[in-house]
């Protein structure tokens, strides 16, 4: 198939590169300046950006409000399976924190300090959670959010009062999650 | 109106009303007159507009209108008046203003008052109506939405079920009742009683939809709730089976990663920082000497007086016993440079020497990185014994 390039815009295919290099998503309910344009603008020309970056060992893949590449030929690296499997007790900690916590989920960071203040079977959880070196509830919360932003799923949307959305590419972890079997 | 419609205007009226009642808690705690009318701006004005709330231009009083004021009671459930068992009791109320009527009429006595308070009765079943239908849409919304405790949310969806089963009843008994008492009604021949009615029937065909609507939603609610709740109960098994290690032998997990096209990693510029430990490339450097030598005796040129490197390290060892130099090195106080050049070895060895002995003695030397000594236009670290 012959890409028209010309129907792509630069100024995307140069944020695409950058998104690739830093191994990100583009969220469609992203409030960041350009993320839900860049969704807007590949939605438009899916076939010819999946086409472009495919001819360089990329391939686009498109889930409910978000957009990924992944490579053509990439093994599992370990960081993968050890990226699943701290998701495991991060995504439980924040389901049994709030039965909502899940795409598009906006809260407060005071307001789930709150909940995790009330819940002394979560507190006992999060205390054994791996590589949170945090004194407080609040340090423990502050460090998970931390996690969830680096990793793409979250995004703070007022700085004054703590104020966050869950990104849908937090579909990428729970839907992973939802589809492993368990043995009986 | 659709369903649809009322529980966005639902939503907005809710989420106006609470700002509102805030803004009317702030509004008659202000310190002062001109304070107050500063406030009076935002949303009071829009609310005031809405009928939402009601100003008092005399004495510059705020309340809630009662029409609010009955919906938030309803949907709070603090007004026996607007629960759905209260159209239930309004249709028994209605059946004896009828039993009333009838008399009244058998007697030839005035009917007046019964009229009056059947039209009374009658005009309040439209409002119930929509009020528990309002109150029970905005319940399982919240629920759905907020309720963070999984049982409880599951249990206050049930409600909401049952609770628009029950009005979905409500509605049909009211349909039946004016069916079945039409007769009566049109013997009034009164135009309050034939347009409330009126209303009634119209009200019933609108709300009909909104409630087959609302069911489906909390139908929706309950099936996407018991889904939550499923992979709530699969996240809490798999932290089990990750904290018992059983992770891999009891899940496809690692079937499943394999199977998955994961997202690219981020690519990371790994520095080479000048505090690198040197002991860390020594097999590196150790190999690429090796070929080194290979090289050079590849590509020199063969004559008489061509050598054997290993000659070479064999007579080296010989001439600079390692060991003992590192010994001698400790047990005096200059640094090493300075130590072997003033112990007779070959300058054009030096070097060699030096890093040789840096090689196998690292471990008891101290290296000073930002200090030299110069010997033969060459700089030297300064090493010291520990």
């Amino acid at each position: 198939m012959l890409i028209d390039t010309k129907e792509l815009l630069p100024q995307h295919l140069q944020k695409i590169y950058q998104i690739i290099l830093r191994g990100e998503f583009i969220n469609e309910n992203s409030s960041k300046k350009g993320n839900n344009e860049l969704y807007d603008a590949i939605a438009n020309k899916e076939t010819e950006v999946r086409e472009y970056f495919k001819a360089i060992g990329y391939i686009l893949f498109k889930r409910e409000g978000y957009f990924y590449f992944a490579h053509d030929d990439a093994p599992n690296t370990p960081s993968a399976l050890e990226k699943i499997v701290d998701y495991i007790e991060i995504a439980n900690f924040l389901k049994m924190l709030d039965s909502n916590f899940g795409v598009s989920y906006r809260f407060r960071l005071d307001s789930v300090e709150n909940l995790l203040n009330n819940n002394i079977e979560l507190q006992e959880i999060v205390f054994k959670m791996k590589g949170l070196n945090a004194n407080t509830n609040r340090e423990y919360i502050q460090k998970i959010i931390d996690r969830l932003r680096k990793d793409g799923f979250v995004e703070e949307t007022n700085s004054t009062n703590a104020e966050y959305v869950v990104l849908n590419s937090y579909d990428y972890i729970e839907s992973f999650l939802d589809e492993i079997e368990v043995y009986e | 109106m659709t369903l649809n419609k009322n529980i966005i205007d639902i939503i907005k009226v809710q989420n106006s009303c609470g700002g509102v009642i805030q803004e009317l808690y702030n509004y008659e705690t202000r310190p002062n007159d001109a304070m107050r009318e500063s406030y009076k701006g935002a949303k009071i004005d829009d609310a005031i507009c809405l009928e939402i709330i009601e100003y008092d231009s005399f004495d510059d009083e705020l309340t809630l209108s009662p029409d609010t004021q009955q919906y938030y009671q309803t949907r709070l459930g603090q007004n026996n008046e607007t629960t759905i068992d209260s159209i239930d009791t309004k249709l028994l109320k209605l059946k004896t203003e009828l039993s009333y009527y009838n008399k009244r009429v058998t007697a030839k006595e005035s009917t007046d008052k019964e009229i009056r308070n059947l039209s009374k009765i009658l005009n309040q079943i439209p409002t119930l109506l929509r009020y528990n239908l309002y109150a029970i849409s905005s319940n399982s919304i919240f629920a759905f939405k907020n309720e963070p405790n999984f049982e409880i949310k599951m249990d206050k969806l049930d409600v909401s079920k049952k609770e628009i089963k029950q009005l979905v009843e409500a509605s049909i008994s009211v349909d039946k009742f004016l069916k079945e008492n039409q007769n009566f009604f049109k013997s009034m021949n009164n135009h309050r009683v034939n347009s409330i009615i009126l209303k009634i029937n119209k009200n019933t065909l609108e709300l009909e939809y909104s409630f087959r609507m609302l069911y489906e939603d909390i139908k929706r609610f309950i099936n996407k709730s018991i889904k939550d709740g499923e992979f709530i109960k699969k996240l809490q098994k798999l932290r089990e089976l990750k904290t018992q290690n059983l992770l891999f032998s009891k899940t496809d997990i690692e079937e499943k990663l394999a199977k998955r096209n994961h997202i690219v990693e981020p690519i990371r510029d790994k520095k080479l920082y000048p505090l690198d430990k040197m002991f860390e490339y020594i097999d590196t450097i150790q190999e690429i000497i090796q070929k080194r030598k290979i090289d050079i005796q590849d590509t020199k040129e063969e004559t008489e007086l061509s050598y054997n490197m290993d000659e070479v390290i064999k007579i080296e060892k010989t001439l600079y016993n390692y060991p003992k130099l590192h010994e001698q090195f400790l047990s005096q106080d200059d640094d090493l440079a300075t130590f072997l050049q003033t112990n007779s070895i070959d300058k054009s060895k030096l070097l060699g020497v030096f890093i040789r002995l840096l090689k196998n003695y690292f471990l008891k030397y101290k290296i000073d990185y930002e200090d030299f000594v110069e010997i033969d236009k060459r700089k030297y670290v300064i090493v010291k014994g520990l």
